[in-house]
This record gives structure tokens, sequence and C-alpha cells, in this order.
């Protein structure tokens, strides 16, 4: 066994074979990648619910599914999308495979329970499913399955929160094994300014999934107690309130937006510095807006129910939490521009894709201002409108920041290189078919067309027959990305230790990396983002 | 295998069966419920509404549903008088009617029908004026009735819509915020709940065109009842206090075990 045999040959703990050596692994790296597939599967299973919800849109009527169907296609897409791939992807996956690394560690700090929480998530996604294929049918409720309709209806809500309880619970051990991790199992010398901010980022997340993820637990209790012995905690009639449900589910559901993007903008954090040549600008800025998000994002959960009958106080303190929160992602968004200014920018496909997602997160979060404010929210609210900006920041923010992180760390966790072309042409037509495919549903909510309909009346048929159109662009786009990608397995190129001219101690190591991550000593610079050396190097090798 | 771990496999398969019987008890929950009228809205599209009950509109006149009906219809259950939140109800359908591309008079028409049998004729006529003057110029007062009834006329229309309200002690009602779309023969057609957004009121009044019985999308069902936020006041303040006092008693736990530790270290 020589010191760079890869963790693909050496199993952990020693002396296991074949589908054992995974499904028994206590290896950061192999439940990374364990999590990978899992996560890959519910998203291209979503990506095409998604897709046949649109095909039934482009024509008024009724089309190729029922109303029924429709309904509860739609619930399976939003329940799918954000329990199975938004919460899990970047933490589950890249937090997993690369968070050890980055602060120079050999493993998390609890392997074991990191092996747990993946099998929560699997049970968690199985049950998320057997609610919905069980009892009447699937639920039709979408995923937020608000009472009295969730408790009134034969729809399996308490199996439903349960699924989403399992989920949280594997979120939420995954997080308690991050902090943990950053907290002890830091190399000499890592200081708390020297971790790589996709790291900080990791650890700002782990915190709200430490801290929201009990609300839906104490959730799933009063669901059971509102059931099992009918006490009408949401009962007006025996004194409950109906705005309790709301006010516990969004509690956690919202800081969970965020479990979904501040993972997303660590990953553009690490990818701008490395093809600008240039340290990330306001390194301290982001560290402290990683944690202002974390913070002021528990604090907004409000902000989905101006229009629930509130009092005006209510909505007032939370549409001024909720602009808060733009303060923290614009200072992001200004670092990673700065950052690229006057840089030497080398293009590569997880920049390009970095970059798209600097414009669509752009473009959610400022019609994002538009509904956090309590007025204009009342005019678009249910509509069309909410349904793009939620895919603008979701979608085209943690969807595309996945999608860069695959790209940028492919080599590092496969040991190979994709080809950059069909790359490239992907990202281009993801992005274009994503553009008009959620532009018109903007325009199509002003006009006034609800959200979650089959159908639709006749002004609307135009807009609608259009964005179906850049939906099929933008999967096909998302395929061939996928595609290339599969292919550099069988055909790609060896990739070398640092493809990239990467500065964090990933790039220090072989790929793939060895079972303990690295070889000797990880050597810790003063400043993570130093490419003094890179550009020594590059300019050595051009002479 | 000890002891311990046999008790760690007995809990967790415990925990994984947790939801099913959950889900065995659910069906006990929603029967139970059922027999004491907990569904506040059990949607009965397709059923016609009996269009001979007569009522009497704001104007004093007695009508019948069937002589309003002769185009779709927006029917709303509501009361006239009500203290604070239920106005929102006939402000939101306003509202909605404003920002309609359809046009009242010529594609539908709206009534307003109180299940309060103490609501007068002056009620209505009050309530009317009230909200009409939240509408545009030109509003064709007639296509909007504001009807009472008696006990019994308005049962009957409420049961076959299936809806379901509570009168109180100090003559406020709680009721869900619903309104019913009618073909103009009388078939319930759809349901709308929530803020009735006006796409969702157009879509439901097309689908009354059409005649066939809709889905409805299941929003989120608000209520309408009165309440005092200053009661009950001693229950929150105990809370908050027993909150802070183990707040703080955590926190100084953590500080003298924290605080030992050091004194030990150095």
């Amino acid at each position: 066994m020589t010191a760079r045999q890869s963790f693909y040959d050496t199993p952990s703990p020693a002396g296991l074979t074949g589908i054992k050596a995974w499904l028994l692994t206590h290896d950061h790296k192999r439940l990374g990648l364990m999590y990978l597939w899992a996560v890959f599967f519910w998203l291209v299973l979503a990506l095409f619910l998604g897709l046949a919800l649109r095909t039934e849109l482009m024509g008024m009527g009724e089309t190729i599914m029922s109303a029924q169907t429709y309904n509860s296609t739609f619930t399976l897409h939003g329940v799918i999308m954000i329990f199975l791939f938004m919460i899990p992807a970047i933490p589950a996956i890249f937090g997993n495979f690369f968070l050890p690394i980055q602060i120079g560690a050999d493993d998390v700090f609890f392997p074991r329970l990191n092996l747990f929480s993946w099998y929560l998530f699997m049970i968690g996604g199985l049950f998320a499913i057997i609610s919905l294929f069980g009892g009447e049918g699937f639920a039709d409720t979408g995923w937020t399955f608000y009472v009295p309709f969730s408790v009134g209806t034969e729809s399996n809500v308490s199996m439903t929160v349960t699924a989403a309880f399992i989920l949280g619970m594997s979120s939420m051990l995954t997080g308690l094994n991050f902090v943990t991790t950053v907290h002890r199992m830091r190399v000499k010398g890592m200081g708390w300014l020297q971790i790589p901010l996709f790291t900080w980022s990791l650890y700002a997340t782990a915190w709200v999934q430490i801290l929201a993820t009990p609300v839906i637990s104490i959730t799933l209790v009063l669901v059971v107690l509102e059931r099992f012995l009918n006490i009408g905690l949401f009962d007006p009639d025996k004194g409950g309130d109906p705005l309790l449900y709301q006010h516990l589910f969004w509690m956690y559901s919202h800081p969970a937006v965020y479990i979904m993007i501040l993972p997303g903008m660590g990953v553009i954090s690490e990818i701008i510095p490395v093809f600008s040549r240039k340290a990330i600008f306001g390194y301290k800025g982001i560290v402290i807006s990683s944690m202002a998000i974390a913070v002021a994002g528990s604090l907004v959960w409000a902000h989905h129910m101006y229009t629930s009958g509130m009092s005006d106080v209510s909505v007032f303190v939370f549409s001024l939490l909720t602009y808060l929160v733009a303060i923290p992602s614009a200072v992001k968004v200004f670092s990673w521009l700065s950052t690229m200014y006057k840089g030497s920018i080398l293009m590569t496909p997880p920049l390009l894709l970095s970059l798209v997602f600097i414009y669509l997160f752009t473009v959610g979060g400022l019609t994002g201002l538009l509904i956090g404010a309590a007025g204009p929210d009342i005019y678009v609210h249910d509509t069309q409108f909410i349904v793009a900006h939620f895919h603008f920041t979701m979608f085209g923010g943690t969807g595309f920041a996945f999608f860069a992180a695959l790209h940028y760390w492919w080599p590092k966790m496969f040991g190979v290189m994709y080809n950059f072309k069909p790359a490239y042409i992907g990202t281009v037509l993801a992005a274009v078919g994503f553009v008009f495919h959620y532009v018109p549903m903007f325009i199509l909510g002003m006009q006034g067309m609800p959200r979650r309909y089959f159908d639709y009346l006749p002004q609307f048929e135009t807009g609608n027959f259009l964005a179906g159109f850049g939906g099929y662009l933008m999967v096909f786009g998302i395929m061939m990305m996928f595609i290339n990608l599969w292919i550099s397995l069988k055909k790609g190129k060896t990739a070398v230790d640092d493809p990239w001219g990467g500065t964090t101690l990933e790039w220090s190591v072989p790929s793939p990396p060895p079972l303990h991550n690295f070889i000797g000593e990880p050597q810790v610079k003063d400043y993570p983002y130093d490419f003094s050396d890179v550009i020594k190097r590059s300019a050595k090798s051009s002479q | 295998m000890d002891i311990r771990k046999k008790l760690l496999i007995v809990g967790i398969i415990c925990l994984l069966l947790l939801p099913l019987g959950i889900h065995a008890q659910e069906k006990t929950g929603t029967d139970l419920s059922e027999s004491e009228g907990k569904i506040w809205v059990d949607e009965q599209t397709g059923a016609f509404l009996p269009l001979d009950v007569s009522f009497t509109d704001e104007n004093g006149n007695d009508v019948t549903l069937g002589s309003l009906i002769d185009k779709p219809t927006i029917l709303l259950p509501i009361y006239f008088y009500c203290p604070n939140s239920c106005s929102t109800n006939l402000a939101n359908l306003a509202s909605a009617m404003n920002r309609m591309k359809m046009t009242a008079g010529k594609d539908y028409r709206a009534i307003s029908l109180s299940f309060n049998d103490k609501d007068t004729i002056k009620d209505a006529r009050d309530a009317k004026g009230n909200y009409l003057k939240l509408l545009y110029d030109g509003f064709p007062t007639d296509q909007w009735s504001f009807i009472t009834g008696s006990k019994e006329n308005i049962s009957k229309v409420l049961d076959t819509i299936g809806y379901a309200y509570k009168p109180l002690d100090d003559g406020t009602f709680i009721h869900p915020s619903a309104l019913v779309a009618v073909a103009e023969n009388g078939m319930v057609i759809k349901y709308v709940y929530g803020n009735f957004i006006p796409g969702d009121v157009e879509m439901a009044l097309a689908e009354a065109k059409n005649g066939v019985p809709a889905l409805s999308v299941k929003r989120l069902l608000n209520f309408c009842f009165n309440y005092d936020p200053d009661k009950n006041k001693t229950l929150f303040q105990v809370v908050k206090v027993v909150v802070l006092i183990l707040f703080g008693t955590l926190v100084a736990l953590f500080f003298v075990k924290f605080l030992k530790r050091k004194g030990a270290e150095t």
C-alpha cells in the first residue's frame, strides 16, 4: 500500500469488501459519495416531475394529466426537491467530503454518527414517499401541509411531518458533527480566520440546523396531540389558534431556506478567488455575513404569513427583519464581484456556473425584496410570481451552486477530468432555458395568474406555452452536464492533484485523496486565499 | 449482545414504528372530529343549491336563490356585523372584483348570504353601502346582493354547500373564509379559500361558466373569530418567568462548570 493509494482502495473499517465497504463505512469521503448518488436520484426524478407539470401547463385545459394528478405531482415535486435535494445536497455531499480536508483533519469528529445520519436520510426519504402513496392517494396540499386541511382530510400529514422530522434529524446530526469537527479537529495552527469560506458557511449552516430542526419535532408532537387527543391546539372552536401551526411550520422551514442557500454561497466563495487568481475581497465580511444570515434568517419566518391575519405590528417587524437579511446577502455578492475586479480571470465550467449563480441569485434576491415588503406581497401573493421568485433563489441559487460545486470538486472526488466543451454548452443551455422558463412566470404572476392550478384563463396561454420551451431547454442543458460528467468517469483523463490552482488544503492532497486524507502534515497558510505561490508557479511554467 | 444494546435496538425499532401508530390513530381522530362537526368546509361540488328557498335582499324585497342566479355566481357565506376581523372577507372579495378582468353583470354576479338570522335588512343595506365604496365607479350595484333569511332557510343552503360555523355567546361567530362558485343552473362548481385572490375567483367563475364541477386548490383556510388579546395574560407572564428562570439556571450552571474547569486547569 502506497501513501497515495486512494480511499476507493482502502476500506474503513479495514477488511470490509464489496458493498459492505460502502454501507458500513466510517469514511467521510465514501459517505459523501453515497449521499451524492442518493441525491442525484431524487434530483433527476423531481426534475422530470417538474417538466411534466410544465408540459401540462403548455396548453389550456387538461392535456397530459388530470387536476388531481397535477396537485399530487406538484406536491411530490416540492417535497422531493426541498427535503431530498436542496437541504442535503451541498452540506451532505461536499460538506462531508471536503470539510474535514479543508481543516486538515482525517475525518469528522463522530464518524459513526455520520453513517447513522446517512441511514436516517434514506429512511426519511422512504417515509416521505410512502406517505405520498399511502392513505387515500397522494397528499394534495402542497409541501406546507397547512392545517386544518391537513388535519381534516385523509392526507397523511403525520407521516409526512414524521418524514420531515427524520430528514431533519439527519441534517441536525450532520450539523452537530460539523460544528464539533470545526471546533475540535482543526489542524494545529489553523485559527478561526484561516478556515476556508466553504467550511465557514457549513459551520453557520450547521448552527441553523441544530437550532431550527427541534421546532419541527415540536410541531410533530403537537399535530399528534391534536389528532390523537383532539385537544384543539389549532382549532378556534376549542380556543386554539389556526395560525400556530403556520408559525411553527415556518419557524423551521424558513431557516431551512438558509440551510439551502448558505452552503451554496460558500461554494461560490471558494470558486471565484481560485479562478480570479486573487485573494477573496473581504474575507471577514463574508464570514460575518454568513453568521449574520444564519441569525437574521432564523427570525423572519412570518414573512410567509402576511396575508394570514397577523397583527399589523408583527407584519411590520417581520417585513423589516426580512429586509435586514438582504444586507449580508448583498455583502457577499459585492465581495464576489470585487474579487473578480482586476483579477486574472481563467474561464472554466465551475466559474461560468458561479457567474450564472450570481446573476440568477441576484434576480431572485431582488424580487424577494418586492415580496418581502408587506404591501406588494399582498398584490402578488399566491401567484406565479412567487413560484418564479423561489425558483430563482432556490434553483438558480442552490441548484446552480450545486452544479458549480460538482464541476469544481469532481476531479478531486474521482480523480478524473471531464471534457470542458459539453460542460460549457450544457451550462449555457441550462442558464438560457432557466431565464426563458421563469421570467414568463414573473409576468404571468404580475398579471394575476394564481399558482397551483393545472389550468388557466385564456389570457395566460402564450406565457405558459413559451415557459414550457424554456423548461425543456433547461432540463436538456442540465442532463448534458450530467452525462458529460458521467462519461468522464469512464473515459476522462486522470486529474492532477491541483488542476485549478486552488490554495485550500483539499488541493494539496492526491486526487482522489487517500483514506486519511493527508500524506504529510498539512501546511496551513497564514491566509487561506494567498495565490502568490500559484502565480509564481504558473509564471515559471510559462517561461 | 448485552442488555444495553438490546434496549437500544428495541428503542430504535419503536421509534421507526411510531409513525405507523400515529397513522392508525389518525382515522379515529378524523371520525371523532366529524361527529363533532369539526370539518368546517366539506366540499359538495356537483350538488345543486335549493333554488326555491326564499331570502330578503338589502332593499327588503323577497328573493329566491333561483331568481338571483342567472349567470355564474359567487356565493359568500358571511355575517354582516362583525366587531373585528370578518370585514376582511367582504373587503377581499371587493378588491378581487376590482382587479378581475370579468365584468360584473355580464360575466358573473355576487351574493353575500348572512348566516346570522339576527342580521336585519338595515344591516344588509349598511354593509352593502360600505363595501360598494371599495369598488370601482360604475360597478352595477344590483349585481352584488346582500341577503338575509330565516335560520331554517340559511341551513338549507349551508348544508348543501357543506359550510359550518359556530355561534358564540357574545353574538359573534367562528367561521371559515371560503366562497363558492355556482353555475347558472345552481350547481356547486368550486370552492375558493383564503384571501380570494383575483385569479382564483376568476378561474372558479370560468369553470362555473363551463358548468363542470372542479377540484379546489386547497390554500390556507382562514378563520374569522373574535378574540381579546388582553385576556389570559397571566398565563403568558407565568410562562415567560418560568422560561427565564430555566434559562438563567442553565446559563449559571454552564458558567459554574466552566469556571470550575478553568480553575482546575490553572
